[in-house]
């Protein structure tokens, strides 16, 4: 019992990191319809610049932070200088976000080397607590389980209280609406890109505290991206929470129960959705 | 100084000595070396590791040997078994003396037949597989002058039963045939003398989160014998030191668990203390080691791992078989015979290549973690001289275990 307990936490703190990288795969995709393949590298390089700069200022929530920050900074660059000349040609923008991954994978080879890092978190999350029952479990954990929750609340309050969260679901649903409206969707497009690059650096961040950082990491990362918002629903925000959720949990009682079988309980979920409802859990069919 | 004293010894023995046989022993021409390592993808670390130990080995043995130039090409393999071989398939093609093999086990199960057919001498990091026993058994071309995968864990095991007296062990391994050959021989040895393994772990290699496997680890075992390397160390004994592992089970593992390729980056706490039955570690006590790991610490700004010794190794053992050739390097056959008769007084002890297995007959240490000036070492325990390949197992018993667990899980 106590096995299963702590199997289940596990795989509920990789679904909150498989949640900050998904959301903001998929926000881009509802909104934007580009496939961002360089998101998972935009996750290893937040997280590789959350470690440099926690060994320069020595705090980790800075480093969160500039992380999140930097790779806000960095999405604004690229919708602005390179998605934006190719808008709507589906297989330049797959190209050129799959040729940034190799460009950025280099350069982050360049400057951290392949060895794996991993971050460091401060103080008390390092320890370990005793749970009822005598699980012995780690607070860092715990603690990105719960920013993971909160960020979650955050971009929910977001996206379906404020003027803004309304305008980026109203582009999902029709865009050429919204543009007829008279809202400037070239800002919201670049904002939406931002907020995507944003959340992938704070995962990057949090997401290295527990899954270290090195060469490929970001595919792996991307890999569950993938599979979360198919399993969820492109484009959906609740879709990414279910889908972290499923992909979370049963990719960890695959690989603590049916090791042999565990990346068949990953992909057998993405089949039975494929087949049942192409468009994912929550995901609406095309208009 | 002692370098430039050689050399110049060297240059005087060409001069005076006989005319070699062929072509390639005309005055002044190159010894051509080629050597394969991963210098990008998953592996760059260990392959750039094993490229700085070669360079200072022949900045310190000699970059010239009776008047010919050592010219080394490295070649990047990224990895990949299929760009090892077609690299290869180029390089002999453009004529070479000595081959420094891959790093990756599937990168040497696919050049290896090849090299063998075509008669090329062959220093090889690891032998870790049956083809490579079987080609080098046959042909004599190829030899390792790194280790035997199972070699250092078969002394494990001796030690774990007989100092420590454990007598029930858990084994985390990764599900590929390094890990099955090493954890196979962990568990023949240690079943050969009477203790049981309690639990076999197989993490596979594209696990995200290895702590749902560290947290399968039974409360009730004596020991936990370990063979991660790479990012996987970092995230077990990471993961080991959150689920309060650490300090209730002891941790043993394989070299590369706290090779100086992942220590600076191991949590200080996590890995204090871990131990590993190891082939090579920074802080053995001779004056050949404390003399590398001073010269790599002032070239690089790092101790040197596994991987740097085993560069500096096979430059040292390269250009002493040159220098017994006599300037003669036209026969392959001759030289891959040079390679493997040397005896050397390496960092990792004295080196001598085994005529059964073709790989070294050397010291295996036990390591522990420990803090030395501020900085994390790891520090011999425990000493066994010259082991031979096949450890505490009669030969035939190791060959047979070696070469079922490279095809497969062991039983």
């Amino acid at each position: 019992m106590n096995q299963f307990i702590v199997q289940t936490l596990n795989g509920l703190t990789l679904a909150g990191i498989m949640f900050l990288v998904s959301s903001g795969f998929t926000l881009v995709f509802g909104v934007m319809r580009i496939t961002n393949l360089a998101h998972g590298a935009i996750y290893l390089l937040g997280g590789y610049i959350a470690y440099s700069t926690i060994q320069l200022v020595g705090n980790f929530f800075v480093g969160v932070i500039v992380a999140g920050l930097a790779m806000a900074l960095l999405g604004i660059v690229l919708e602005r200088t390179l998605i934006k000349r190719m808008r709507g040609q589906v297989m330049a923008e797959l190209l050129a976000t799959l040729g940034l991954v190799y460009v950025m994978n280099d350069l982050a080879l360049a400057v951290w080397g392949g060895d794996p890092l991993s971050l460091r978190l401060p103080g008390v999350l390092r320890e370990s607590t005793t749970l009822p029952g005598g699980i012995i479990y780690p607070n860092g954990r715990m603690f990105i389980l719960f920013l993971a929750v909160v960020i979650g609340l955050a971009l929910y309050f977001l996206l379906r209280r404020t003027r803004v969260g309304a305008i980026v679901r109203a582009g999902v649903d029709n865009k050429a609406m919204v543009s007829a409206m008279g809202i400037n969707v070239r800002l919201v497009f670049t904002m939406v890109f931002a907020l995507g690059a944003l959340l992938a650096g704070v995962g990057g961040a949090l997401g290295g505290t527990v899954l270290s950082l090195a060469p490929n990491a970001d595919a792996e990362i991307l890999t569950f991206a993938l599979i979360v918002v198919i399993v969820g629903g492109l484009g959906s925000f609740e879709g990414a929470v279910l889908g972290s959720l499923i992909v979370g949990l049963l990719s960890n009682y695959g690989q603590a129960y049916f090791p042999a079988l565990a990346y068949f309980a990953l992909f057998a979920p993405l089949v039975l959705v494929l087949l049942v409802r192409p468009q994912g859990l929550l995901g609406r069919t095309a208009a | 100084m002692a370098v430039a004293t050689l050399v110049a010894l060297s240059l005087g023995a060409c001069g005076e000595g006989p005319g070699g046989g062929a072509d390639t022993s005309e005055p002044g021409s190159p010894i051509k070396v080629a050597f394969e390592v991963p210098l990008t993808g998953a592996f760059a670390a260990n392959g750039l590791n094993q490229k700085n130990g070669f360079e200072l080995g022949l900045d310190t043995f000699g970059r010239e040997v009776d008047g010919h130039p050592i010219e080394v090409r490295y070649i990047d393999t990224k990895g990949d078994p299929a760009t090892a071989l077609t690299s290869a398939r180029q390089i002999v093609q453009e004529g070479v003396t000595v081959f420094q093999g891959p790093l990756v086990s599937s990168e040497s199960a696919a050049v290896t037949p090849y090299l063998a057919q075509q008669k090329v001498p062959v220093d090889d990091l690891t032998l870790c597989s049956e083809v490579q026993l079987d080609s080098w058994q046959k042909n004599g071309n190829g030899y390792s002058s790194g280790w035997s995968c199972d070699h250092p864990a078969l002394m494990a095991a001796q030690w774990a039963y007989e100092d420590m007296g454990w007598r029930n062990i858990t084994i985390a391994a990764q599900d590929f045939s390094f890990g099955w050959e090493v954890a196979g021989g962990f568990k023949a040895a240690f079943e050969s003398l009477g203790g049981t393994v309690d639990q076999a772990i197989w993490v596979p290699l594209n696990a995200t989160d290895v702590s749902s496997y560290v947290s399968q680890i039974s409360q009730d075992t004596d020991a936990v014998y370990a063979e991660m390397s790479g990012v996987f160390a970092v995230r077990f004994i990471d993961a080991y030191k959150s689920y309060g592992l650490t300090g209730a089970i002891p941790l043993v593992g394989i070299t590369q668990l706290t090779d100086q390729s992942v220590l600076p980056q191991l949590n200080r706490d996590a890995a204090l203390g871990v131990m590993t039955g190891a082939q090579y570690c920074d802080g053995i006590d001779t004056p050949e080691n404390e003399e590398f790991v001073a010269a790599y610490k002032e070239k690089f700004d790092l101790y040197p791992g596994y991987y740097s010794d085993a560069g500096y190794v096979k430059a040292q053992i390269m250009v002493e078989a040159l220098k017994s050739l006599d300037g003669d390097y036209s026969d392959p056959e001759a030289i891959a015979e040079a390679l493997q008769s040397v005896n050397i007084e390496a960092p990792r002890g004295p080196v001598e290549i085994s005529d059964k297995t073709h790989s070294p007959v050397q010291n295996v240490y036990i390591c522990e973690v420990q803090e030395i000036d501020g900085d994390l070492r790891n520090v011999p325990i425990k000493t066994f001289e010259s082991v031979p390949p096949e450890g505490p197992l009669e030969y035939e018993e190791w060959e047979a275990h070696f070469r079922h667990d490279s095809a497969g899980r062991p039983e």
